[in-house]
């Protein structure tokens, strides 16, 4: 099987407009929460979220404004010009960019699948687009996609995007489900209570080895594993036994080449009591009383949950990781929910680690979740 | 490369109206009654073409079967009425929000069904939608994260899907891959064999025109179940 490598990546998000900022931001746990500024929030019972706030402006609206941006930040980082003839997109959104129709604009353009149309198009000559829209495990599915399509030897080259915009609909919509804290953000915390909307974009350049080679790109990492399960068991919440989380998790391992070992987990970590149940039974069900021995966070208290583009985002944040060697933190974290004994929760600060696997777990509305891995290259 | 098989494939057209009692008369599952049209569309489409398959246990598929569902507009009338309730004291509907994400009809299915194996949503343009599912199912079977495949798209027209295409039929076409057909019933087409129709950007070969056009709503009369495979797809058979 053809290995597949990460040449470069980009991102814009509450804690970082590019890698350096969010390495530094995780480093030091720096959130990116804020009262909401896009928006009136008074008739909702929370006010708070993870805004990008201030970016270069441009011609295009604000979801494709982090898109581009996270775009050219990727392939610069990856070596590649902006010339390139063909290129194929994998892309993730949970509801594509809305901010275009809600502030006035054609609303037939506006649809998932018309994400980052104008961007692409700047970039390479001729693209084909695959836009995922699996709510909040899109764009994690969007990396698989590309990942296998790599591996069957149908394309050596991918980029695989995540993007979402904070909108009025978006923020009201998870305020109606009473999802949203009121105070603050802080998954495995006995105090939390729920979850911080966030916003950005994430891009990252696939490859094949030998392509990555051949050209003298800088590899990052191997993107070694991938894997998916669905619940099928309520169409909005999670199944707190953890089952289709642990399968996802199983099989991106297995897929990874039956690895065992994990040295650190970025865990969905919305905030939510049902979320946090689900994940840790998922991680005992995967391994057990070694589940004591692994890292794990949840970076949404920095970033907010970015729906769509929490995949990619947090899989950039692995990389920030296994290249700075620290394991960032789950900021608000300071007494662990019983239901969390056993695991090694990484809260407070940033820890120095220097890891050689590292996976990363989304689930979704629906009952989807997917899983990946990624490897320091040798 | 290992072959892909057609187990069989339904499509079906709705004013909206009639939806609701076609649903009521296919299906007596409680937590349908709350579904919003659009879901009910593609519920009942997959249904009619699971069942004249082979597949057996339709209730508890498991992992390795997938779906792969391609919609363009997807979730907008649930988001359009979400919307209205925007800034009015106890007029928001909570649930509308859940259901205005695209990815909800491919969910119902998996919680019907019982699948617990890859689920993708993927938005399409109009016109592209076939072309982008039915080549990500086939991406799903030969990467080996399944061995069969709910493949569809669907369209409903809701106020701004109709404001942007003038379609005001709800549609839905579902069909059935396998790479697994010697489990199954003997009729199937053998996709990757056929050599008629257009190569795509999955890299597969000779995926038919016809399953194409099925998919797209381009070769489908108002409602039309294909199993044992005959009439759109004997030109594929014959090339076989």
């Amino acid at each position: 099987m053809r290995r597949v490598v990460i040449t470069g990546y980009g991102i814009v998000c509450a804690i970082g407009q590019d890698k350096d900022s969010l390495a530094d931001a995780l480093a030091k746990g720096r959130t990116g929460v804020a009262p909401v500024t896009l928006f009136n929030t008074d008739c909702c019972r929370c006010h708070s979220a993870a805004e990008v706030g201030s970016i270069s402006p441009g011609t295009f609206n604000r979801t494709e404004r982090f898109l581009a941006l996270a775009a050219a930040e990727a392939l610069a980082d990856a070596g590649l010009t902006h010339d390139s003839r063909h290129m194929t997109v994998f892309q993730g959104t949970a509801h594509g960019p809305l901010d275009l129709w809600e502030r006035g604009g054609d609303a037939c353009g506006a649809q998932p699948a018309r994400l980052g149309e104008t961007i692409w198009k700047e970039f390479v000559e001729q693209v084909s687009v695959t836009t995922l829209t699996n709510a909040c495990v899109a764009s994690t599915w969007a990396a698989g996609l590309a990942l296998n399509a790599i591996r069957r030897g149908e394309i050596e080259l991918a980029l695989v995007a995540g993007a979402e915009v904070l909108t009025d609909f978006l923020f009201c919509g998870f305020d109606a489900l009473r999802l949203l804290t009121p105070t603050q953000c802080r998954p495995f915390d006995r105090q939390r209570n729920g979850l911080v909307l966030g916003e950005g974009a994430a891009v990252l350049v696939l490859e094949s080895e030998d392509a990555a080679r051949r050209r003298g790109a800088p590899i990052r990492a191997e993107f070694a594993g991938f894997g998916v399960a669905a619940d099928a068991n309520h169409l909005t919440a999670p199944d707190i036994s953890g089952k289709g989380a642990a399968a996802a998790l199983t099989h991106a391992l297995k897929d990874a080449g039956n690895i065992s070992q994990v040295d650190y987990i970025n865990l969905h970590g919305t905030g939510t009591t049902h979320n946090d149940r689900m994940e840790v039974n998922a991680l005992k069900r995967v391994f057990h009383d070694d589940v004591a021995t692994i890292p794990v966070s949840s970076t949404k208290p920095m970033t907010g949950h970015t729906s769509g583009a929490a995949g990619a985002i947090e899989m950039a944040i692995c990389l920030a990781a296994l290249e700075q060697e620290l394991i960032p933190p789950t900021v608000g974290l300071e007494e662990p929910d019983p239901v969390c004994k056993g695991l090694d929760l990484v809260g407070g600060e940033a820890r120095q680690h220097r890891s050689n696997i590292i996976a990363s777990i989304n689930s979704a509305f629906g009952g989807n979740n997917a899983a990946l891995v990624i490897r320091r290259y040798r | 490369m290992s072959h892909i098989y057609l187990l069989g494939a339904c499509a079906a057209k709705w004013a909206q109206e009639d939806i609701g009692t076609e649903y009521r008369n296919s299906f007596n599952w409680g937590e349908g009654r709350r579904l919003p049209d659009e879901s009910k569309i593609v519920h009942i489409v997959c249904d009619r073409a699971l069942r004249g398959t082979g597949l057996t246990s339709v209730r508890s598929l498991g992992e390795r079967v997938g779906i792969v569902l391609g919609g363009c507009f997807g979730g907008l009338a649930s988001y359009e009425r979400f919307r209205a309730g925007l800034g009015k004291a106890g007029e928001l509907q909570p649930l509308a929000f859940s259901f205005s994400l695209p990815c909800i009809p491919a969910s119902v299915l998996s919680l019907y069904y019982g699948i617990t194996g890859p689920v993708v949503s993927l938005s399409t343009v109009v016109e592209g939608g076939g072309t982008s599912a039915l080549s990500t199912s086939i991406g799903l079977l030969q990467s080996g994260l399944c061995d069969h495949v709910v493949v569809g798209t669907w369209y409903f027209p809701s106020d701004t899907a109709l404001q942007c295409t003038g379609l005001t039929q709800a549609m839905a076409a579902i069909a059935i891959l396998s790479s697994k057909s010697e489990q199954l019933i003997g009729s199937a087409l053998n996709i990757d064999s056929a050599t008629t129709g257009a190569q795509f950007n999955s890299g597969v070969p000779g995926i038919t025109d016809s399953l194409l056009d099925f998919l797209s709503f381009r070769s489908s009369p108002d409602t039309q179940c294909l199993y044992p495979l005959n009439s759109v797809f004997s030109a594929s058979r014959r090339a076989n």
